[in-house]
């Protein structure tokens, strides 16, 4: 309001401390607004009471199916005009200035991203994705049963990826992969990859400082400490006796740190 | 002609006492004009108004969630809420709420008296309010065994969820009645305050401030009343 008006400098007032006084900007909203808007409140909640009982009578008395959203949807939109009504007369933000009524507007606007994104949560899960999804068997295809639970942590602490490399995602990845590199390369140079394993070079497996070894699966050893080693084995029951578990520990107990997948692959 | 000593900021006293205490304000001196001051104030209100909002809309989407979750808990437990009452409760907070900005728009006229009424009158509806949920709507419930959680004892609940239904209740409507209560204190500031003359056309920063908060309070009542009483 002030930058408005060039500044004329008054000598009775040289600091400025009383400029603006003058201009009293508070709007007094008159008493018939403030009655019209009361009335208005009373009448909206007699209609939305209304609305609510006659859906229950109706569903009662006559058999009218109303669908639920509707029922949500009218109360929570007149509970709307209503709290609009109270906002702009009660509060007077029609009469406002703008920062104010963008914070509110912002302020809706952040509980709308809120709810927004719980739904969307809330009513996508029990969605299932076709290519995450496994062989839906009915009576369920008895995955970890009689395993003693063997669950991906206990894959990984035994080296043995079956678990993962057997999931439609992955063996779709790996698919779609292969074909990348066969329209890119031709395929007589994917086969040349596949057949020739750095190992047969007399190379080991491992990256060196000098040449880095890409590699399929887990880094061997990243979970098998000596106690890691135990520990996994007690949890999982292939059929073997712990005898036999527990020789294969002490065995391998000392290796943690230098296996390889041959020897993974070589040991259960 | 009183002198009044303009420089000393807040209510410096003046020669003759009879110059109302809202004459003698003057505003801060880091504000160019009372203007400014006044519009700041209520900026800050406003943002504290929508740290409000947030908070109330914690609670409507716990409502959302445990209704997506739930339905027929939270429909069977709506259903033993009675919308008269609510529904009183409503209209006694809508009166309460016209009665302050009525206060607000007294006092910008200089009708001290009537302001005074309309602000006795906003309390005394905001304290109805709170006798007429604590009477009959929450101490028969919280007897019958409808409480939140593991103090669910009603002994003819027919689903499984049905303590989270009251959970949501007496969390969302006690944390509104807590809302007015802090409202009723602020109401009986200003009822003091103004009874001493601090409030007129040119000065009734704290009236607007608090004024905004009941309305506030009012528009969470507009929708918890429907969301709560009338969805079924």
């Amino acid at each position: 309001m002030s930058n408005t008006q060039p500044h004329v400098y008054n000598p009775a007032d040289p600091h400025g401390f009383h400029e603006g006084e003058g201009h009293h900007g508070h709007v007094i909203v008159p008493w018939q607004i403030l009655i019209g808007v009361l009335m208005a409140l009373f009448f909206f909640t007699a209609l939305t009471v209304f609305q609510s009982q006659f859906e229950k009578f109706a569903a009662h008395e006559w058999g009218w199916q109303i669908p639920g959203w509707v029922n949500i949807v009218l109360a929570m939109g007149i509970a709307t005009i209503k709290g609009t009504l109270v906002v702009m007369y009660f509060m007077q933000l029609r009469y406002d200035k703008g920062i104010n009524i963008i914070l509110f507007l912002f302020t809706l606007f952040a509980v709308w991203l809120f709810i927004m994104f719980t739904a969307i949560d809330l009513t996508g899960r029990g969605h299932i994705t076709d290519w995450r999804a496994g062989e839906i068997i009915p009576g369920g295809a008895m995955n970890g049963v009689g395993q003693g639970g063997s669950s991906l942590a206990n894959d990984r602490l035994k080296g043995d990826l079956e678990g993962i490399s057997n999931t439609p995602l992955y063996l779709a990845v790996k698919e779609s992969f292969k074909e990348e590199y066969i329209k890119e390369h031709g395929l007589a140079a994917y086969e040349h990859e596949i057949h020739s394993h750095h190992a047969d070079h007399g190379g080991p497996e491992i990256s060196t400082a000098q040449v880095s070894r890409s590699r399929e699966g887990l880094t061997p050893g990243l979970f098998s400490t000596g106690a890691w080693q135990n520990l996994g084995d007690d949890h999982s029951d292939h059929g073997e006796s712990h005898a036999d578990e527990h020789a294969a520990d002490a065995e391998h107990a000392d290796d943690g740190h230098n296996e390889t997948e041959n020897n993974d692959a070589g040991e259960h | 002609m009183a002198t009044i000593d303009t420089h000393k900021p807040g209510f410096p006293e003046a020669d003759d006492k009879k110059v109302p205490l809202w004459k003698r304000y003057h505003h801060g001196h880091h504000w160019r004009t009372a203007d400014d001051e006044f519009d700041a104030a209520k900026i800050g209100i406003w943002l504290f108004l929508s740290t409000e909002i947030l908070l109330f809309s914690g609670m409507f989407c716990a409502y959302a969630l445990f209704r997506l979750m739930y339905p027929e808990s939270i429909s069977a437990g709506s259903s033993y809420l009675d919308w008269r009452w609510g529904g009183l409760n409503t209209v006694v907070l809508l009166i309460s709420s016209f009665t302050m900005a009525n206060a607000i728009r007294c006092v910008q006229l200089d009708r001290q008296g009537w302001a005074k009424i309309n602000l006795i009158i906003t309390w005394l509806c905001a304290a109805l309010f709170l006798v007429i949920k604590l009477t009959f709507e929450y101490i028969p419930k919280w007897g019958e065994g409808k409480r939140p959680g593991v103090l669910f004892d009603y002994p003819y609940a027919e689903f499984a969820h049905e303590p989270i239904w009251w959970g949501i209740y007496y969390v969302s409507t006690g944390i509104h009645a807590t809302h007015v209560i802090g409202g009723m204190a602020l109401i009986a500031l200003l009822i003091y305050r103004q009874a001493k003359g601090a409030y007129g056309p040119t000065h009734y920063t704290l009236m607007e401030g608090v004024g905004l908060y009941w309305h506030i309070v009012d528009l969470v009542w507009i929708f918890l009343f429907p969301l709560l009483y009338l969805v079924h």
